[in-house]
């Protein structure tokens, strides 16, 4: 039996000028259980606040007593935590409220984001970014108590040409994304990949670019289509890189990106919000590290890249959210996503026998995700190290960024970097040597890119074409 | 097929690095070039060195003796050369290491040191997997190699000594360091040469011979190696990692070389905190804190209380518990109650 903590209310009573009688009694209340020590009370002359505060006092570690690790919610301590998260049970409640108070954290404190109104939503439809869009719905028009005030604009790029859909699997998804932000009562607009053909002017070292349409609310739920012809561009491009090693998804990646820059640009958008999550920014350190994108690494995966001109920023609200938490969220608030089959660009032969069906970021998230079942921390520990690095920015002229993936342009530290550094040697043992980096990738163009995309195109099915059908503003930026 | 090297003699081999198809006189020509190449470009050596090579009896070390012993005669290097071997009192794998570098020391007449646990520390390693069983027992073997290898230096009087780490050890090494969290080795694993500021530099001329074409090099030229894995090494995690970074070489063999360049490129924020460099209080060897590692690893073996001396904490539980035992001499029975105490300071801090 124990005695309940009295000393507290005898100090909190010190200062008052009568103490009243009926506390001194208190000590000797030995009660267990609520409704018992409710019953005790009954005879006694005690303020109906104290009354209340003790009561309290015995419903909370009656609630302690009760918890059981393995079976109770770590928050609330009462119902039964359904959802296990780094070890730690939690009940669907206190899991989505978790959630959603990280979120704002997030927003309030890694992003800096609460009033402002030039913020850009990219939804691509899947499980991640349309559990953004819930979370941020919920954070704006929902009933908690810390309201956040910003209007928020959301931006879907229809990529349907990469993965061969039937315009009848288009416009479902479309309508799909369409019906998601009525719902949540959000403007949008929506893009299509194949307009980046039609991109005029952007250029990250000259910062020059296409001018902003003034006073213009065309955009609000408009879809842009784009051509047939850029269509068959897209299409024609992207036969070139090289199905192993992740190039085609990356360069999509890239022309994702540039049209998003392309799009804020033109109606003054300055924050563009991500959907990134946890494992998807831990194997894109794994793999971006194998891809020899080091230098540029940290800008891609951290909260805030602000590498971009007219000071536009790349956000990742969600960068520490966990796949199953994802998977969670959506079931309980049923939010509906675009089914992709993963990445369907890899269909040939020799792809399908290597590891990871030949792609770096599959092999990278399939590694992460392995790991993280034998070991929880797996993925923060990752998250924690690329926070320490240093975020690579352009200071002077000396540096330029890469005109494919914006990135830094750097070279290798030794010749021994780029490959064998010998290109024939004779019978007599003489050795023709190459002079610098050059010497592999010898194209004007490939003067203009980084570390990564030199690679990209040393391993493409055929350089010159890929670099010839690349959008024009990109070639225009390299001075072809 | 001809060799795509010196087009004229037949193609025998397909080069791991970048697939060329080269005859196999090419091959070990263009290999001991490239190493040359690392050599120079990176200025290791100076004439009239002497420098040990750290020699295992595995196939990274006896083909950088190789190479080693070659290219000084072919470009003249001007280096006094060693082998340096270290005993760590393994039954059935070391000792039959061993003898592969006695073999290399009768082939290349190189003089030889081996410098064992057994006399340094008074411990085998045999010894102390007996006592700490197979969890822990590398993180005694890796942190007295360190310290041996460096006694061994100083006995032989040299000026550097070389490892036979090659690229996918350290693209390995890259990996397991972002995995792990630890930043700081991130940041400096990737070297070619450490601790050129201490007084025992080491490098890494292998740093850019992926392992596949050392084994090629080793296994053409018949050189006599050792090639049986530790009988003590589970090391699980490593495996992982391994195993990744094969994956990652067969779909863009690039890859080892790519992440060398991506840890060379990336730095550490200034703000992150890096440990200090200071010297051991009691054995006077390099460490980052006031007692090295392997003084207290030992100071564990020796209270027969390893598994202690493990913890991240252990240092500042040794200065305690060394400073008690100062003021008076223990009994056997107390030292479940110093350990004890340790453990709350540990906490504490």
């Amino acid at each position: 039996m124990e005695t309940h903590p009295v000393p507290e209310v005898e100090e909190a009573k010190k200062g008052r000028t009568k103490p009243k009688k009926e506390i001194d009694s208190l000590d000797k209340i030995e009660a267990e259980g609520v409704e018992e020590l409710q019953e005790k009370l009954k005879g006694m002359k005690i303020s109906k606040k104290l009354k209340k505060k003790l009561l309290k006092e015995e419903a909370e570690r009656q609630k302690i007593l009760a918890y059981d690790p393995a079976f109770h919610c770590l928050k609330c301590k009462e119902k039964e935590g359904i959802i296990i998260n780094r070890g730690d049970r939690s009940c669907e409640s206190c899991f989505k409220q978790g959630c959603i108070h990280r979120f704002k954290t997030n927003l309030r404190n890694s992003l800096k984001i609460w009033k402002d109104n030039s913020n850009l939503i990219c939804v691509s439809g899947g499980p991640n970014s349309m559990a953004m869009l819930h979370l941020m719905h919920v954070s704006l028009f929902g009933e908690s108590q810390r309201k956040m005030f910003f209007k928020v604009h959301i931006v879907h790029i229809d990529d349907g040409v990469v993965y061969g859909w039937d315009e009848e699997k288009r416009n479902t998804n479309i309508q799909l994304f369409k019906d998601a932000c009525e719902k949540y009562k959000f403007e949008y607009t929506i893009l299509s990949l194949e307009s980046v053909f039609d991109v005029e002017k952007l250029n990250p070292n000259t910062k020059e670019f296409t001018p902003p349409i003034e006073d213009s609310k065309e955009y609000v739920n408009h879809h842009y289509q784009s051509t047939e012809e850029n269509a068959e561009k897209l299409r024609e491009l992207l036969k070139y890189p090289s199905e192993l090693c992740s190039s085609r998804e990356d360069l999509i990646f890239n022309l994702k990106k540039w049209l998003l820059l392309d799009f804020a640009l033109k109606f003054g958008f300055k924050k563009l919000l991500l959907g990134c999550t946890a494992v998807k920014v831990t194997s894109k350190v794994m793999s971006e590290i194998a891809k020899g994108r080091g230098l540029s690494l940290p800008n891609d995966v951290c909260f805030v890249d602000d590498r971009y001109l007219e000071d536009i920023k790349f956000m990742n609200p969600m960068r520490d959210y966990l796949l199953n938490e994802i998977q969670q969220y959506n079931k309980f608030n049923e939010v509906s996503v675009i089914e992709r089959t993963s990445i369907s660009l890899n269909n040939s032969k020799k792809a399908k026998k290597l590891p990871g069906f030949g792609s770096m970021n599959l092999l990278c998230e399939e590694f992460i995700n392995e790991l993280q079942v034998s070991n929880v921390q797996t993925v923060h520990t990752v998250l924690r190290t690329s926070n320490k690095l240093k975020l690579g920015i352009v200071e002077d002229e000396s540096k330029n960024y890469c005109v494919l993936c914006y990135g830094l342009v750097d070279h290798a530290t030794n010749i021994l970097e780029v490959g064998s550094h010998i290109k024939s040697v004779s019978l007599e043992g003489e050795l023709d040597l190459m002079e610098s980096e050059n010497d592999t990738w010898n194209t004007e163009f490939e003067q203009h890119l980084c570390f990564g995309c030199k690679r990209i195109m040393e391993n493409a099915v055929d350089k010159e074409r890929l670099i010839d059908s690349l959008p024009t503003f990109i070639k225009e930026n390299a001075g072809l | 097929m001809k060799c795509k090297l010196c087009d004229e003699r037949k193609a025998a081999i397909k080069r791991p690095k970048n697939g060329h198809a080269v005859c196999k006189e090419c091959f070990f020509y263009v290999f001991e070039e490239e190493v040359h190449h690392t050599i120079v470009s990176n200025n290791l050596f100076k004439p009239g060195e002497k420098v040990a090579i750290g020699a295992s009896g595995g196939k990274d070390s006896t083909v950088l003796a190789h190479v080693l012993t070659t290219l000084n005669k072919r470009y003249d290097y001007g280096l006094d050369l060693f082998l340096l071997s270290v005993d760590e009192g393994i039954t059935g794998y070391r000792d039959d290491s061993l003898k592969t570098v006695e073999l290399n020391k009768e082939y290349y007449q190189l003089p030889l040191l081996v410098i064992s646990y057994e006399e340094i520390y008074g411990w085998t390693m045999d010894e102390i997997v007996k006592l700490v069983g197979l969890n822990n027992n590398c993180t005694f073997c890796g942190v007295f190699r360190r310290q041996a290898l460096d006694r061994g230096a100083y006995k032989l009087g040299v000026d550097k000594i070389t490892t036979g780490h090659n690229a996918d050890d350290i693209a390995e090494t890259v990996l397991m360091n972002i995995l792990r969290g630890d930043f700081f080795r991130l940041s400096k694993c990737h070297k070619i040469i450490t601790g050129e500021d201490d007084t025992m530099p080491r490098c890494k001329p292998l740093k850019y011979c992926y392992e596949k074409e050392i084994v090629m090099y080793a296994h053409l030229k018949k050189l006599d190696y050792f090639s049986t894995e530790c009988s003590y090494a589970p090391q699980a995690y490593r495996g992982y990692v391994r195993e990744l970074l094969k994956n990652m070489e067969k779909i863009r063999p690039s890859s080892i070389v790519d992440i060398i360049h991506s840890a060379e490129k990336m730095e550490l924020d200034s703000d992150v905190k890096i440990p200090p460099k200071l010297s051991c209080t009691k054995c006077g060897f390099i460490s980052s804190n006031k007692v090295c590692k392997a003084c207290v690893l030992l100071d564990g073996l020796n209270k027969g209380r390893p598994k202690i001396a493990i913890g991240k904490k252990a240092i500042i539980a040794y200065e305690e518990d060394n400073k008690n035992q100062d003021e008076e001499v223990k009994e056997p029975e107390e030292t479940k109650e110093a350990e004890e105490t340790s453990g709350e300071i540990s906490k504490s801090f």
